[in-house]
């Protein structure tokens, strides 16, 4: 979307005009809820937190600096929403029990082939703990010592989760691989 | 698994995610969801707009009032031989007491008890019957005229200084008529001169807009030079806490400093040394009230910033806090805008209010943000010099 476009309808939305909100709404409608996605444990719970994304965007809209990319400021918007959902939520829940994991090396090719649902559907699988590092660490890009502040959980901690949802993600992976093969071979 | 193929599946994921937004399907239903929470927080009193409204409401309801309401009669023809033409408001009687009072519905209650004891003091002569006129009355009415006449446009005269008028004249029986005193004469409710004063207000301050905007308060002291009849200049002093919150992309310290964990909002209080230059206009003077606008330029010297961050997620027990004492200094970096009602008790007192604003020329403080207050200013000035 053009830059001045994007601008006029930032603007109609500083204003409270309904229609623009909407607008603006679907238009990042997508990119929002892929974050909240891979952040929630279903669709359900991403919408959840989606709105109350668009909700601070559309009150605190006032305060976006248009010299800053606005992508991003939404990103960082729903990211750190679906961050206060889960420490809200799922803090205090118990972690689960790791399975012990096989080889690994045709994952990568295993993953290149999934559809993004498939993907997704696996990622939701994880459990709120190690979802939440893997997304911060392997997507977003933190490093452990900032998510350890982000999350209120020691260094080792997010270190070890993530070691672990990597493992899980592996396994499941490794289950769709033999699905796969199973289809393939015509079962 | 070696660390090579880990990231090599960690990016292959990643990519894939970061593609999702293209296959999500919109769903109206989340907009509605969402709307309704809209329409919810759209209830939500604007502040801003109550307590500007009201101020200005208050102003204009003073402002008509004062036009509006009746006004002395003031041309009372009052000659030393017409005792019968004299009827009017100035005798003793209880009737006419109350008919002044129609006619004069302005309170100067001391005037007029004072009057009507000077009255009561001549003695009534025989020749008009039914009335207690007559050419002592006539001297002390035509005198007691002046001072009426005085009193009405002097309300700023003690009542001891009219009472020691009215005394005095039958004693002295001028009766070539009275002469107030120069100085009476030229008083009027203005005063010329210099006045002392203090001033303590409530405002609003916000950075951007009002509309997350912290409640402050201001007190000082104000000397303010009556130039010309209309015109005046002032200075002073005032003591202001200048509360806000803003997001952290509005806070623009000079440093090249960024955290790895960004704050998400800074909420910062500064008490502020606001030493303000104005120029004020009376556009409407009403005996003893009158209408100002004024502007001019302020200087903020700061004397304390206070920088608290808050983080996303509430439970960040790392909330940082930064102190900058008495480092920024904002010479002439406001504008200020007022407009104010005062009203005279006497020769020496005035009160005051009226709202104000003070726009930033400047960038205020360590954030280097562009700090605006709106706020409503009561005054109290003494007239040192006149």
């Amino acid at each position: 979307m053009a830059e001045e476009s994007l601008q006029r309808l930032i603007d109609g939305c500083v204003q409270q005009e309904r229609s623009s909100q909407k607008v603006l709404y679907e238009l990042f409608y997508g990119f929002a809820m892929a974050i909240c996605l891979r952040y929630a444990g279903n669709r359900y719970e991403a919408a959840e937190i989606m709105n109350e994304g668009f909700y601070k965007v559309f009150t605190n809209l006032q305060t976006y600096d248009s010299n800053r990319p606005f992508k991003p400021w939404i990103g960082r918007i729903m990211t750190n929403t679906a961050i206060d959902y889960y420490r809200a939520n799922y803090k205090t829940n118990q972690f689960e029990e790791l399975d012990e994991t096989g080889s690994a090396s045709d994952n990568a090719s295993v993953v290149e082939k999934m559809a993004y649902q498939d993907l997704l559907a696996l990622i939701q699988r994880l459990s709120p703990a190690y979802r939440t590092v893997f997304n911060l660490y392997a997507i977003d890009g933190f490093a452990h010592n900032e998510i350890a502040q982000i999350l209120d959980i020691s260094i080792g901690t997010s270190k070890s989760n993530l070691h672990k949802a990597r493992q899980k993600l592996q396994e499941m992976i490794q289950k769709e691989a033999k699905l796969v093969n199973e289809k393939r071979n015509g079962i | 698994m070696d660390d090579m193929t880990r990231k090599n599946i960690d990016d292959i994921i990643r990519k894939k995610l970061l593609e999702g937004e293209n296959y999500v399907d919109y769903q109206e239903a989340d907009w509605n969801a969402l709307e309704s929470k809209l329409d919810a927080q759209k209830k939500v009193i604007p502040w801003m707009w109550i307590f500007s409204a009201a101020a200005v409401i208050l102003l204009v309801a003073m402002f008509s009032w004062i036009i509006w309401k009746p006004t002395n009669n003031d041309t009372r023809p009052v000659t030393q031989n017409e005792p019968s033409q004299q009827t009017q408001p100035i005798t003793p009687e209880p009737e006419n007491n109350r008919s002044t009072e129609s006619q004069n519905p302005k309170p100067v209650p001391n005037t007029r008890v004072l009057l009507a004891e000077s009255s009561k003091k001549v003695q009534p002569s025989a020749s008009n019957a039914g009335t207690q006129k007559e050419p002592q009355i006539s001297i002390e009415e035509h005198e007691l005229g002046q001072v009426l006449n005085l009193a009405e446009n002097f309300n700023s005269f003690s009542t001891s200084e009219l009472a020691v008028y009215s005394r005095r004249a039958p004693d002295e029986r001028e009766t070539q008529g009275v002469k107030p005193s120069i100085s009476l004469a030229k008083q009027r409710n203005s005063w010329n001169g210099l006045a002392v004063g203090i001033i303590a207000s409530t405002d609003l301050n916000g950075v951007g807009s009002f509309q997350h905007s912290s409640i402050g308060g201001d007190f000082g002291f104000t000397v303010t030079a009556q130039i010309t009849d209309r015109w005046s200049i002032s200075t002073g002093a005032i003591y202001a806490k200048k509360p806000y919150t803003i997001a952290y992309d509005q806070y623009r310290p000079g440093s090249n400093y960024q955290p790895s964990v960004q704050p998400d909002k800074v909420h910062a209080d500064c008490r502020v040394l606001d030493i303000p230059v104005n120029i004020n206009y009376t556009f409407l003077r009403r005996k003893e009230d009158s209408f100002s606008i004024g502007t001019g330029i302020s200087s903020y010297l700061m004397l304390r910033e206070d920088y608290y961050f808050r983080y996303a997620n509430s439970y960040n027990q790392g909330s940082n806090e930064l102190s900058i004492v008495n480092r920024n200094r904002h010479w002439f970096g406001v504008v200020n805008l007022q407009a104010s009602y005062e009203r005279q008790i006497n020769t020496g007192l005035s009160i005051g209010f009226g709202p104000y604003l003070k726009l930033p020329v400047d960038d205020i403080g360590y954030g280097r943000v562009k700090l605006r207050s709106v706020g409503l200013a009561v005054t109290v000035n003494w007239h040192v010099l006149q």
